[in-house]
C-alpha cells in the first residue's frame, strides 16, 4: 500500500517545490524593492528638508521685518530658487499656522501671487480625493477667501476627510458666507461622525454665535442636531444664549434639558439661576445633576437652601455635583455643606466629607512644593 | 526516493504533509495580514498630514481621559510611571494610581514624592474589585488619585481604577512601560474621528531596550545588543504590529495590549469590566467585547494605530523571557477556551470565522503542531520514507518563509512608519529575521507547549500566579540598562 | 546699553525660532528653553527681565513654572506672559490668577508679541 502513495507523493514534491520556489523569488523582490525605495526616499526627504531650512530664515526674516505684502512678495519671489517651488510653500505652511494679523496678512498676499492658492483651488475641483482633501487644508491655512465658494461646494462630497478639511477651512477663513456654509452643514441631512466638527466652529466663536442661536430660536431641526447646537453655544461660552437656552430647559426631551442645564452654567449668564433651582427637582438624574453643577458655576447664592436639599437625593452623581456646587458658593455655602456632615443618610455624609477633605487637601496645596 | 513500507510510513508521510500544510498556511495567513497592514499603514500616514494633533484645545467637548496604573511592587518605578504620566501633553485628564496590595513601599514612596493625603470618597462599584482600604489625592497634582487596595491581581486593580474614573475614555497603561507624551493625543484621534463605534484603541508598543531615554523621553531610537532583545524587537514587529494591524482592518483584533489600551468607559461598563480569574485579562476583555457586540448586532469597532505610544523592556535573561511567553501562552489559552462558542460561528463575522480561528490552530494548537512536525520531519529522514527533496521543502516553508514574513514585518516599519531612522538598523533587523526563525522561534515553541501542558495539569494552582509581578521582565538590576 | 533679558519657554521649535527672532530683532536678548524644568532653571539662574511662558509643554507646563517663580523671592517679580493654545477662560484666569501679567493666544502676531513685551517692561527699561 504504502508504494501506490509513493508516486503521487512524490509528483506533489516536485509541484510544490516549484511553486515555493516562484513564491520566494516574489516575495524576496518585494522586500528588497520596498527597501530600494525607502533608501530612495529618506534621501530624497534629507534634500527636501535641507532646501526647506535654507528658505527658512529667510521667510522668518520676511515675517518679522517687512510689513509690506507686496515687497515681501518680490523678495520671496526673487531670493527663493523657482526650482524650489514647493518646498517654499511647506516653509510658507508652517509659518502660515503660527501666525496671525498683520503677518498672516503678508502670508497670504504670498500665496496668491505666488500660485499656490490656484494650485489647490485646481485639486479642489479637479484632484482625487486625498489632494482634495489636503488642498482645502492648505487653503484654509492660506485664509484664501477666494477659495471659499470652491470649499463650499466640496462639502457635499462623499469621502469624509475631504468634507472635514472643507469644514476646517471654511472656519479658518471666516468670511460670512464660510460660515454660513459650515451651519448649513452642521444643521444639514448629513452628518459626519467626527465630534471634532464642533472643535472647527470654536474657530470662529463670535461669528458662529448668533447663527446657533437663531437655528436654537428657531428649533426645527431635530431633536439630535439641536442638542449638537446647544452643546456647542455651551462650548462657545455664549452668554447671549442663555435666554434660548432657559427655553430648552423646559423642552419635554430629556437629554435635551440636561444639555440645556449644563450649557447655562458655561454661558455665564447668571439670569438663569432661578429657572435652574427648579430644575433641581427635575425628574431626570442627569438635568438635575447638571443643573447643580450649573448653579455652582454660575455662583448664585440664592440656590444654597436647594442644594442643600439635593444632597439628600437618591443619585450619587446629584449628590456630588451639589456638595461642589456648595464649595464655589462662599462662606454661606461651605457652612450649609458643613452643617451636612451630620446628616442621618450614610452616603450623604460620605458625600460631603469627600468633597471638604478633598478641598482641604487642594488647599494645602502650596505655589512652588518641590517636586520629586 | 521513496520507501515506505506498512502502515506507520503513511503515517508519518502523512503527517509530514499534514505538517507542511500547516507551516505554509500560518505564513501566507500572516502574509495576507501584512498586506491588510502595509495598506492600512499607507492611509494612516497619509491621513496624518491632514490633522494638526495639537488642535484638540482644551474645549468641553474633548472627551476627558482617565489613565490607570495599577501597581503591585513597584517601589523602584513606580513614582517615575506616575509623573511620565501626569506629564502627557492632553486638555483634560486625570491620573489613576491603584495599589494592589504591594507588600513593598510602594505607597511611601507615592506619599513622600507627591505629598498625598488621605481623603474619604465615596465609590459606587459598577464593576467587581476588592475592597478599597484608602483614597489619597495630591497637594501638588490636583488630577492624581491614588487608590489603596487590597490584594486581587491586576484585573482586580484595573476594575478599581475603573469605578473611580470619572473620564469618558479609560487608558490602561504598565507601571513600567514609558509612554510617549503624545501618547492620549494619538490613542484618542480614533474615538473622535467615529466616536459612535470606537469601542477600544490599542497603539503599538516598542521595545525599548537599546534606545536612549533623556528625561521620560525616548530621544533616540537605536537597536540594542544581544540576542534575545533584538530577536524579540523583530518578534513584535512582525506579530504585534504587522498582525494586528491586519487584523484590526477587518475588526478581529484579539487583543489590544494591556500596556497601553485605551476603551470606551461606558463599553467596559457594559461588558462589565475585566474578568478577575484569568491570567491574560486584557485579551480576554477584548474577545468578550467582540463576543456582547456582535450579538446584540451594535455597531462598533476595535482600533489598532500604528503610531508607537508606549515603550516597554523586554527581558534579556531567558529564563525572564520563557516565564513571560509561558504566561503569555497560558493567557491566551484560558481567553480562547472561555468564547470557544465564536469559533467558526458565523454570528461572530471576521473574528469568530477568521481571527478566533487563527488564534486557536496557529497560537494555541500550532507550537504542538510544530513540535510534533520536527520530530517526524526527523523520524521521516531517519526511516527514509521521504527524499532529501523534501527535508528541503520542508524547511524552506518552516524556516524560509518564516524569515520572509519577518522581513516583510521589518519592510512594514522601515518604508510605511519609518520609525527606525539608521539604515543601518533595517540591515541589523534583517540579520535577526534569520535568527528568529532559526533558533528563537524553536525554543518559543517547546515554552509554548509546555505552557499547553501545564495548563491542563497545573490549572488548580492558579492562586500561586497571582503574586507574580505584571509584567514578564523583573524590575533592575536583571534588566539591561537603559543609557 | 545692556539688552533687555528675555527667557522663552516654549517647546515648539518653530515658534520658538519665530519669536527668539522677532525679539532679538527689537533689541532684545531671548533665551529658550524647551520644557518646563529647563525653563524653571534658566530663570533662576539668569533672572530675566520678563518671560514668555507656553503652556502645554512637556515635563512641566507654563502653570507650573508660574508658579515655581512666583515662590521664590529672587523670581517672583518678574513679569510673565503666557501663550495659550486657545482662549479658553479657564487657562487665561488661572494665568492671571497665578501672577501672570499678559497673555496671548495662538497663533499670534509676532509684532504684537513684541509691543506687548514693551508695554509689560514699562519700570524696566533702562
Amino acid at each position: 500500500m504504502a508504494a501506490t502513495l509513493a508516486l503521487p507523493a512524490a509528483h506533489l514534491v516536485e509541484v510544490l517545490s516549484l511553486s515555493i520556489v516562484v513564491l520566494f523569488v516574489l516575495l524576496i523582490g518585494v522586500f528588497a524593492s520596498l527597501l530600494i525605495m525607502r533608501l530612495v526616499l529618506s534621501r530624497r526627504e534629507a534634500r527636501f528638508e535641507a532646501i526647506k531650512e535654507s528658505i527658512r530664515p529667510l521667510i522668518r526674516d520676511l515675517l518679522t521685518s517687512e510689513p509690506d505684502p507686496r515687497n515681501a512678495e518680490w523678495k520671496v519671489e526673487h531670493l527663493v530658487p523657482a526650482a524650489d517651488y514647493h518646498e517654499l510653500e511647506q516653509v510658507l505652511l508652517e509659518n502660515a499656522r503660527m501666525v496671525k494679523g498683520p503677518e498672516s496678512d503678508v502670508l497670504t498676499y504670498i500665496f496668491e501671487k505666488m500660485g499656490y492658492v490656484d494650485e489647490d483651488i485646481r485639486n479642489v475641483r479637479y484632484g482625487r480625493d486625498f489632494k482634495k482633501a489636503e488642498s482645502a487644508f492648505h487653503l484654509g491655512v492660506m485664509r484664501s477667501t477666494r477659495s471659499v465658494p470652491f470649499l463650499l461646494r466640496i462639502l457635499s462630497e462623499p469621502d469624509e476627510r475631504v468634507v472635514f478639511s472643507a469644514l476646517n477651512a471654511l472656519a479658518h477663513i471666516g468670511t460670512p458666507e464660510a460660515v454660513d456654509g459650515v451651519m448649513d452643514f452642521i444643521t444639514g441631512e448629513r452628518r459626519i461622525q467626527s465630534s471634532r466638527v464642533g472643535e472647527v466652529v470654536l474657530e470662529q466663536k463670535k461669528a458662529f454665535a448668533p447663527l446657533i442661536r437663531g437655528q436654537l430660536v428657531e428649533g426645527t431641526l431635530p431633536p439630535e442636531r439641536l442638542g449638537f447646537l446647544i452643546d456647542l453655544s455651551g462650548a462657545i461660552r455664549d452668554v447671549q444664549a442663555g435666554p434660548v437656552l432657559l427655553g430648552y430647559l423646559a423642552s419635554p426631551d430629556d437629554a435635551l434639558r440636561s444639555r440645556a442645564a449644563r450649557s447655562l452654567g458655561l454661558s455665564g449668564d447668571v439670569g438663569s439661576c432661578e429657572a435652574l433651582m427648579a430644575s433641581l427637582v427635575d425628574h431626570s438624574a442627569d438635568v438635575r445633576a447638571e443643573s447643580a453643577e450649573s448653579l455652582g458655576q454660575l455662583s448664585c447664592t440664592d440656590a444654597i437652601d436647594g442644594l442643600t436639599r439635593a444632597l439628600s437625593d437618591p443619585q450619587l452623581r446629584v449628590k456630588m455635583s451639589a456638595a461642589v456646587a456648595l464649595t464655589k458658593l462662599g462662606d454661606e455655602g461651605h457652612l450649609a455643606l458643613t452643617r451636612r456632615l451630620a446628616a442621618t443618610e450614610e452616603q450623604e455624609r460620605g458625600v460631603v466629607a469627600e468633597v471638604l477633605g478633598a478641598e482641604d487637601v487642594r488647599m494645602k496645596g502650596m505655589p512652588g512644593v518641590s517636586r520629586a | 526516493m521513496m520507501k515506505a513500507n506498512d502502515y506507520w510510513g503513511v503515517v508519518i508521510i502523512t503527517i509530514n504533509f499534514l505538517v507542511f500544510g500547516y507551516f505554509v498556511a500560518i505564513n501566507t495567513t500572516y502574509l495576507a495580514l501584512f498586506i491588510a497592514a502595509f495598506v492600512s499603514a499607507g492611509r494612516y500616514v497619509a491621513r496624518k498630514r491632514l490633522v494638526d494633533l495639537d488642535e484638540l484645545f482644551r474645549s468641553p467637548l474633548t472627551p476627558k481621559v482617565s489613565v490607570i496604573i495599577p501597581a503591585y511592587n513597584e517601589e523602584t518605578g513606580i513614582v517615575e510611571s506616575v509623573r511620565a504620566a501626569l506629564m502627557l501633553k492632553y486638555p483634560r485628564f486625570e491620573v489613576i494610581a491603584v495599589n494592589d496590595g504591594s507588600t513593598d513601599s510602594t505607597i511611601a514612596e507615592l506619599v513622600r514624592a507627591y505629598d498625598l493625603r488621605q481623603v474619604t470618597k465615596v465609590v459606587e462599584r459598577p464593576v467587581p474589585c476588592a475592597d478599597i482600604v484608602g483614597v489619597y489625592i495630591s497637594t501638588v497634582y490636583d488630577n492624581l488619585i491614588f487608590i489603596d487596595k487590597e490584594h486581587g491581581g491586576k484585573a482586580d486593580t484595573l476594575n478599581a481604577g475603573i469605578n473611580v474614573s470619572t473620564g469618558d475614555i479609560i487608558v490602561t497603561v504598565d507601571a513600567d512601560s514609558l509612554i510617549e507624551p503624545d501618547a492620549l493625543l494619538k490613542i484618542a484621534r480614533p474615538f473622535l474621528e467615529k466616536p459612535e463605534e470606537t469601542v477600544a484603541v490599542g497603539g503599538v508598543v516598542r521595545v525599548v531596550n537599546g534606545c536612549t531615554v533623556t528625561a521620560g523621553n525616548v530621544t533616540d531610537v537605536r537597536l540594542p545588543h544581544g540576542f534575545w532583545a533584538n530577536v524579540q524587537i523583530v518578534e513584535y514587529l512582525r506579530a504585534f504590529l504587522g498582525a494586528r494591524m491586519g487584523w484590526s482592518t477587518m475588526n478581529a483584533l484579539l487583543v489590544v495590549p494591556g500596556a497601553f489600551g485605551a476603551f470606551d468607559r461606558d463599553a467596559l461598563l457594559e461588558v462589565g469590566g475585566y474578568r478577575r480569574d484569568t491570567v491574560g485579562e486584557d485579551m480576554e476583555l477584548i474577545m468578550r467585547m467582540h463576543q456582547y457586540f456582535r450579538k446584540t448586532g451594535r455597531k462598533y469597532h476595535i482600533w489598532f494605530i500604528p503610531d508607537p505610544v508606549c515603550w516597554t523592556q523586554v527581558p534579556v535573561k531567558i529564563k525572564q523571557v520563557a516565564s513571560q511567553r509561558d504566561r503569555w501562552q497560558r493567557g491566551m489559552i484560558e481567553s480562547l477556551r472561555a468564547h470557544e462558542t465564536m469559533l467558526f460561528n458565523p454570528v461572530y463575522g471576521t473574528v469568530g470565522m477568521l481571527s478566533m480561528p487563527f488564534y486557536f490552530f496557529f497560537e494555541m494548537l500550532g507550537p504542538v503542531v510544530e513540535l510534533l512536525g520536527y520530530a517526524v520531519i526527523v523520524l521521516a529522514q531517519a526511516f527514509g520514507f521521504l527524499g532529501l527533496k523534501f527535508l528541503w521543502l520542508f524547511l524552506s516553508v518552516a524556516v524560509l518563509y518564516g524569515i520572509i514574513v519577518s522581513l516583510l514585518g521589518i519592510a512594514l516599519e522601515g518604508v510605511a512608519l519609518q520609525h527606525f531612522p539608521r539604515v543601518r538598523s533595517l540591515a541589523k533587523m534583517t540579520f535577526y529575521a534569520v535568527l528568529e526563525n532559526l533558533g528563537y522561534r524553536q525554543v518559543n515553541t517547546w515554552w509554548r507547549t509546555k505552557a499547553y501542558v501545564t495548563y491542563y495539569t497545573r490549572k488548580t494552582k492558579w492562586g500561586d500566579m497571582e503574586r507574580q509581578a505584571y509584567s514578564g521582565a523583573s524590575p533592575s538590576p536583571d534588566k539591561e540598562p537603559i543609557a | 546699553m545692556e539688552k533687555i533679558l528675555i527667557v522663552l519657554a516654549e517647546d515648539d521649535h518653530q515658534i520658538a525660532s519665530l519669536v527668539r527672532f522677532k525679539l532679538e530683532k527689537d533689541g532684545y536678548a531671548v533665551h529658550v528653553a524647551e520644557n518646563g524644568r529647563d525653563a524653571v532653571d534658566l530663570i533662576r539662574q539668569m533672572i530675566p527681565d520678563i518671560v514668555i511662558l507656553d503652556v502645554m509643554m512637556p515635563v512641566m507646563d507654563g502653570f507650573d513654572v508660574l508658579r515655581q517663580i512666583k515662590s521664590s523671592d529672587a523670581t517672583s517679580g518678574i513679569p510673565a506672559i503666557m501663550l495659550t493654545a486657545r482662549e479658553m477662560e479657564e487657562d487665561v484666569l488661572k494665568g492671571f490668577d497665578l501672577g501672570a501679567v499678559d497673555y496671548m493666544t495662538k497663533p499670534f502676531s509676532p509684532s504684537e508679541l513684541s509691543a506687548r513685551v514693551r508695554v509689560n517692561l514699562n519700570g524696566k527699561l533702562r
